[in-house]
């Protein structure tokens, strides 16, 4: 342990004798330049377009999700009609009016009862 | 002496793999259980679950697993891999069983039927896939817990590279295609398989914008302000999938409350598809991220709330499927 710390007191008395403050001064200067340049390339990066736009692109990506979020529960708030959902409707009425095993009221037109079947499912079908 | 010994451990294990494979098939050759039998939806779990673990394993990963499986030594973190690998398995084939029942549970809804007693008859059956899941996922299991006491008790080594991490991108795309055709082929052979008269083109009641829009707008933006990565995704996809099932059981109770039948319907679509994305979405991205994070030594452990979403989860859709069909075949005048 005493050993490390004697090797460490070496090695620090022989940086501080190579790197003394005697630079001369346009190495001085070109340094401070550079330092300069450093600082001012890592300022521009934090507000470069490409960090703008990546916080832009993320924030759209949220507004797009939340988006899509409440206007899915608005159409289904709002019963918007879906082939499943006809589907279901028209077995639902098929299971209530098991004697005549078709749905009951295949001519609704109000969709607060059994929707009609689509016509584009059996084209060749006609309604008896 | 040594040999001997890893040789005599694997005949053992291949012994009793092919004593349990030969007590399944006397079971099914027996016919006992006949109707039981669904096999689109046993083709779909078995090679979907081969195409879910190619998703997030490298060839070489699942090479050792299986010979770990069988008996072969190896370093306690390599052990402990595999038993990842094989719990994994698991997981996918559980929510891949669920998932196998959506699919067919939408399709009968979707087809065309010969009474009641038929479309009753083939909407029970729907159910089995769940059944089948469960037993093959208790089936991968066994060599998962297994490897997990052999390998000890230590986490996962952070940082390792994962020697088959150059080759995960082959077989990635493999299982996505692999996914797609299984997919594919068994929404034909469940179509092809109803009577005639049923409307074909059945992925039009796959498709449900409000369920899609809720499942897939709530997964992301959760994503989103959780950070991305796998665990992430999991959280979005089964909490906006909770949400949903949540607001379609409300809906509907509200369609029994009114007499609404098309109230009732829309409660029931919404419920079954937004259980088939949320699935979906769980199997096909959120998993295999965060295999791969696992496997790549980017995470030091598995996620104790992915695993509690992924036991969950698929659980809850299946009682909720159940609960759907109550809602369908529950009798109901129309109001006024």
């Amino acid at each position: 342990m005493i050993t490390e710390k004697n090797q460490d007191k070496h090695l620090d008395e022989m940086l501080r004798a190579a790197l003394a403050d005697d630079l001369p001064d346009e190495v001085a200067a070109g340094m401070r330049s550079r330092i300069a340049a450093f600082r001012a390339q890592t300022a521009e990066e934090e507000e470069s377009p490409a960090a703008f736009f990546w916080f832009f692109r993320k924030g759209l990506w949220a507004a797009l999700a939340i988006g899509m979020l409440v206007a899915g529960f608005l159409l289904q708030s709002l019963q918007s009609r879906n082939p499943l959902a006809d589907r279901i409707a028209l077995i639902k009425t098929e299971f209530a009016n098991p004697e005549t095993g078709r749905p009951a009221d295949l001519h609704s037109d109000s969709w607060n009862s059994a929707p009609t079947a689509y016509p584009a499912d059996n084209p060749g079908d006609k309604e008896v | 002496m040594n040999e001997n010994v890893h040789r005599e451990t694997r005949s053992r294990a291949i012994l009793r793999w092919l004593v349990a494979a030969a007590f399944i098939f006397a079971v099914a050759a027996s016919g006992l259980f006949a109707g039981m039998m669904n096999r689109a939806g046993l083709i779909f779990l078995l090679l979907g679950t081969a195409a879910s673990v190619l998703m997030g394993f490298s060839r070489t990963e699942i090479a050792a697993a299986f010979r770990h499986a069988v008996g072969r030594p190896g370093p306690p973190e390599d052990l402990r891999r595999s038993a990842f690998f094989w719990e994994a398995a698991a997981r996918n084939a559980w929510i891949l069983g669920v998932l196998g029942s959506v699919l067919n549970f939408t399709l009968v809804l979707g087809g065309g039927s010969n009474g009641i007693a038929d479309i009753s008859d083939r909407m029970i059956q729907s159910f089995v896939v769940t059944l089948y899941g469960l037993i093959l996922a208790i089936v991968f299991m066994v060599p998962a817990m297994k490897l997990s006491r052999r390998a000890g008790k230590e986490g996962f080594a952070a940082g390792r590279e994962s020697a088959g991490k150059r080759f995960i991108f082959f077989e990635r795309a493999t299982g996505y295609a692999l996914f797609a055709v299984i997919l594919g082929l068994t929404i034909f052979s469940l179509v092809k398989s109803y009577p005639p008269g049923g409307p074909l083109p059945a992925t039009r009641y796959m498709l449900h914008l409000p369920a899609a829009l809720v499942v897939f707008g709530g997964a992301i933006a959760l994503s989103l302000f959780m950070g991305t990565g796998g665990r992430s995704l999991t959280f979005g996809f089964g909490m906006t999938g909770l949400v949903a099932l949540l607001l379609g059981l409300i809906q509907a109770m509200f369609g029994f409350v009114h007499t609404n039948i098309s109230e009732i319907a829309a409660a029931v679509s919404f419920i079954i598809s937004a259980s088939l994305y949320t699935l979906l979405g769980l199997i096909l991205l959120a998993a295999p991220l965060e295999d791969r994070a696992l496997m790549d030594g980017r995470r030091d452990g598995k996620g104790r709330l992915s695993g509690i979403i992924w036991g969950i989860f698929p659980l809850l859709a299946f009682f909720f499927l159940i609960l759907t069909w109550i809602m369908v075949i529950t009798p109901m005048k129309k109001a006024g």
